[in-house]
């Protein structure tokens, strides 16, 4: 279970929840961390779950933060949705110290979502879900045509292609041409 | 989702997940895709030691195209000769190596309509199977060899050509043409036919004449049409037979490294002209390995030929054992030849070579050893 505060949408980190813990206490009280993506809910994680993410465990291994530091500093990723921020967090509670299986059958069926969420875990670096991930992109085009294949991913023909490619190259040799202008104005 | 909005590792993964048959599909879809898939599948597409197209002429035209591993097989495509196969949705050209090719998406191949071509409701298809679904590409038998050259161009394009291109045909045919395709590095023709009337096979010369030589050829066939003398067929460096009937002129005509004929009668004089032109020189000189089998025992000839042109090894010693690594895998996946442990050898005359010979039941060895004759006699214990 996470452990996520929904709905607290302002800026400063608010009081989190925190989930039950498992009943054996460890010995060493474990240290958590907040996190929050673009919707600014913010989440509280244990270290320990903070582990599967390479970026986020490499950032905290030296903080040192007291609760108070790490509650008043959550790491913010506004280039994450909060759903997204969301099931990365759930995924990485759910998968704390445990060998992680060979398939992932919880991710998101919906295309859209399953983007966003390679695009996230592929930034926070956690390797294992990034595979189940690219795993479910593979399996869309699984026994479809070349047709179906180039909907479903958006790949551009080959004449789009060569349109964009002399596109990009006429914008370049404007820009080009517009720094050589400005750079003889300077001049003079 | 837009596949070119993920970062290119990202990408990268994503292929790495997919099917070798995907890959062919989707390589399909874009020239930057295919140039994708090149680049960052290098190092899989590496790792493959074979492509096999395995084509059965029995009855009807079949051909599957699949990488084998060791413990399954991924298929690429298949082809197969259809009178009556029908179209679940229209029909869509793709740039196959500069051939345009009709592809078409059948849902299943049961329930669909006849394709015609001309006057002819025959056609090729090439099928490349999905989990539901199958995506085909036809073509009248007229155009199937260009169409099969195209993909396999395709295949060389997009796979490399670090691997090895086999091709192994199951027919039942008299004259066989073996494809003119490129990069093909071995060739194996099994012979369907009726025990009690074997036909004589009769492959196309021209397919040795026009092709660079051949790595390896295996054959089970009942008998086989010789070959001109200076035919590159027996410049093959790795000839497998096993022939029914009739003496096979390998003996003779051999330039190439091993040969295996099983269910070959040779008489004692084509042995000890066999030896005598290897001891000359003058031919055989690539040769490592010759083995023949027959049904009866070459025991009552061994003494005529050894006597003729062998060396013997001191019998209170131990001989050496001969053997090397096979050219050519078999299906057994044996990877060296089987050993040979004679007291009779021979010398080369023009680099002091040795050969041992061994006449075995019904079994005749002969194998080249990179050793000069005091060299191999230091081996002897």
């Amino acid at each position: 279970m996470s452990s996520t505060e929904q709905g607290t949408s302002s800026a400063a980190p608010a009081e989190p929840t925190t989930a039950p813990e498992s009943a054996a206490a460890p010995e060493v009280p474990e240290s958590f961390y907040y996190v929050h993506g673009k919707d600014k809910v913010v989440h509280k994680v244990s270290a320990g779950a903070l582990q599967h993410s390479a970026l986020i465990h490499g950032m905290i291994s030296n903080l040192g933060y007291t609760e108070e530091q790490a509650k008043a500093n959550p790491f913010p990723f506004e280039n994450i949705d909060g759903d997204i921020l969301q099931m990365v967090v759930d995924w990485c509670n759910q998968h704390k110290g445990k060998p992680t299986p060979p398939e992932d059958t919880n991710l998101p069926k919906q295309k859209e979502k399953l983007f966003d969420l390679v695009l996230a875990v592929n930034y926070l670096e956690i390797k294992e879900l990034l595979t189940y991930c690219c795993k479910q992109v593979a399996m869309m085009v699984k026994g479809k045509s070349p047709e179906e294949i180039r909907e479903i991913w958006m790949i551009p023909t080959d004449a789009e292609d060569e349109a964009a490619e002399k596109e990009a190259k006429k914008r370049a040799g404007k820009e080009a041409a517009g720094e050589t202008a400005a750079a003889a104005g300077d001049a003079k | 989702m837009k596949l070119s909005k993920f970062p290119y590792l990202v990408q990268k993964e994503i292929l790495d997940e997919m099917e070798y048959k995907n890959l062919f599909l989707l390589s399909l879809v874009s020239r930057n895709m295919k140039k994708l898939i090149k680049t960052s599948q290098k190092k899989r597409f590496k790792s493959i030691s074979h492509i096999k197209y395995e084509c059965s002429r029995y009855d009807s035209n079949t051909l599957v195209v699949y990488i084998p591993f060791k413990d399954r097989v991924d298929f690429i495509l298949e082809c197969f000769d259809a009178e009556n196969i029908a179209i679940g949705s229209g029909p869509f050209q793709l740039d196959v190596s500069g051939r345009l090719i009709d592809f078409r998406k059948v849902d299943s191949v049961g329930s669909l309509l006849p394709l015609v071509y001309g006057s002819s409701t025959r056609c090729l298809l090439f099928r490349i199977h999905g989990v539901h679904q199958s995506t085909i590409a036809s073509s009248s038998p007229h155009k199937y060899e260009f169409v099969l050259e195209s993909i396999h161009n395709y295949i060389m394009d997009l796979f490399g050509t670090s691997m090895e291109y086999d091709w192994k045909m199951y027919t039942n045919d008299k004259k066989l043409s073996i494809p003119q395709l490129q990069n093909l590095s071995g060739c194996a023709i099994i012979q369907y036919q009726n025990f009690v009337d074997w036909v004589e096979l009769e492959l196309e010369e021209h397919f040795f004449s026009s092709s660079p030589v051949l790595k390896w050829i295996h054959m089970q066939i009942g008998s086989l049409k010789e070959f001109s003398p200076d035919s590159k067929f027996y410049m093959t460096e790795s000839i497998d037979i096993f022939k029914i009937d009739g003496v096979l002129d390998l003996l003779r005509y051999f330039q190439g490294r091993q040969a295996f004929l099983n269910a070959c009668r040779y008489e004692s004089s084509d042995f000890i002209e066999f030896v005598k032109r290897w001891k000359s020189g003058n031919a055989f000189q690539k040769l490592e390995y010759f083995y023949c089998n027959d049904h009866c025992s070459y025991e009552s000839m061994e003494n005529e030929v050894l006597n003729a042109v062998a060396k013997y090894i001191d019998t209170t010693k131990k001989p050496p054992t001969h053997t090397l690594p096979l050219v050519h895998v078999c299906i057994d996946n044996k990877p060296n030849t089987n050993p040979i442990t004679s007291y009779a050898y021979v010398v080369r005359e023009t680099d002091g070579h040795v050969a041992s010979i061994l006449f075995q039941e019904t079994m005749f060895r002969f194998g080249v050893w990179d050793k000069t004759e005091e060299e191999f006699l230091a081996m002897v214990e």
